[in-house]
């Protein structure tokens, strides 16, 4: 294209940068262009780059100061997949590794902290054995309340225990309920929690 | 081309193409020389030195010649300490490497 057009175009492409930048920019590649010996209204040599390349990595250096780019043309096509390869193998073992020592790690911690999960675990186990006692309770209260009316015709003391019995009963059924809601989310997670740890990402060994 | 330049390479080649010049060289030129030197896009370069005035190794002028402006870069004191930093750099590197592929 002539460079009338590749000027145009270059500073099309420039105007997101501050208006010092893209100065700096056009003056370089008229200056360069001068120097070239290139007029307006003649064609710019193809190995000067197009005015896509050229801004593309103008805008990348500024954006990215610290970009490490190549010099040469090309240079993707270049780059030895082997050598891609053996990075992706070096990450995997390394985290079979991780992997490996994290799992010792949890082993140890769990080891550590057990008289803090033995004694909460004591506990819970004493919360549901209550909570059985309720329910068998109040279910064996409710029998001998209706035994009460049945044999010994007193119905008020009967209905009164039996009464009595089934409230015992529903406490125990929704305490129970409550302790199974609370155990079905929190056991998923902290087996979510230990295997996203040693696995160190979600689902990828 | 079958070592590819990294950008330490390129700002060690495009100082040390600049510091030739007693007066500084400018853009056209610095492209020119420096692609004797090693196959490189032209497009990489204006970045390039555009980073290496940031740094603080590259200081530019303007002059006047034949009714135009032309911009001149010029190596500066922390340009040429850096550069010293490739040269030795470089000679270790390459000898290194030269003594293993180029023995007997």
């Amino acid at each position: 294209m002539k460079r009338r057009e590749f000027m145009k175009q270059l500073e099309d492409r420039l105007v997101d940068l501050s208006p010092n930048d893209r100065q700096e920019a056009l003056s370089y590649y008229q200056d360069y262009l001068d120097d070239a010996g290139i007029g307006m209204e003649d064609s710019v040599p193809e190995e000067i780059g197009s005015p896509e390349d050229i801004s593309k990595q103008i805008i990348r250096s500024i954006l990215n100061p610290d970009t490490d780019f190549m010099a040469e043309e090309n240079v993707s096509e270049k780059t030895p997949a082997r050598y891609i390869k053996v990075e992706k193998k070096k990450e995997q073992k390394n985290g079979m590794d991780d992997r490996n020592t994290k799992i010792v790690l949890i082993v140890l911690i769990v080891l550590a902290t057990s008289p803090i999960w033995t004694s909460v675990l004591g506990v819970a186990l004493g919360i549901i054995a209550a909570d059985i006692g309720l329910i068998v309770g109040g279910i064996s209260m409710a029998v001998l309340g209706i035994s009460i009316i049945v044999s010994q015709m007193a119905a008020g003391t009967g209905l009164v225990v039996t009464g009595i019995a089934c409230i015992i009963t529903a406490i125990g059924v929704l305490l129970g309920a409550a302790i199974v809601n609370i155990l079905n989310v929190f056991v998923p997670w902290i087996i979510g929690v230990i295997s996203e740890f040693v696995n160190g990402e979600k689902g990828v060994a | 081309m079958t070592f590819t330049t990294g950008a330490a390479l390129l700002d060690a080649i495009v100082l040390a193409v600049v510091s030739k010049e007693s007066e500084g060289s400018y853009g056209y030129k610095i492209t020119q020389d420096v692609k004797e030197i090693i196959d490189v896009s032209e497009s990489t370069l204006y970045p390039v030195l555009r980073r290496l005035q940031k740094d603080d190794c590259l200081s530019n002028y303007d002059r006047q010649c034949d009714g135009r402006n032309r911009r001149y870069y010029k190596v500066t004191e922390r340009g040429n300490a850096q550069l010293n930093l490739y040269k030795s750099e470089w000679s270790d590197y390459s000898s290194k490497i030269s003594s293993l592929l180029l023995a007997n």
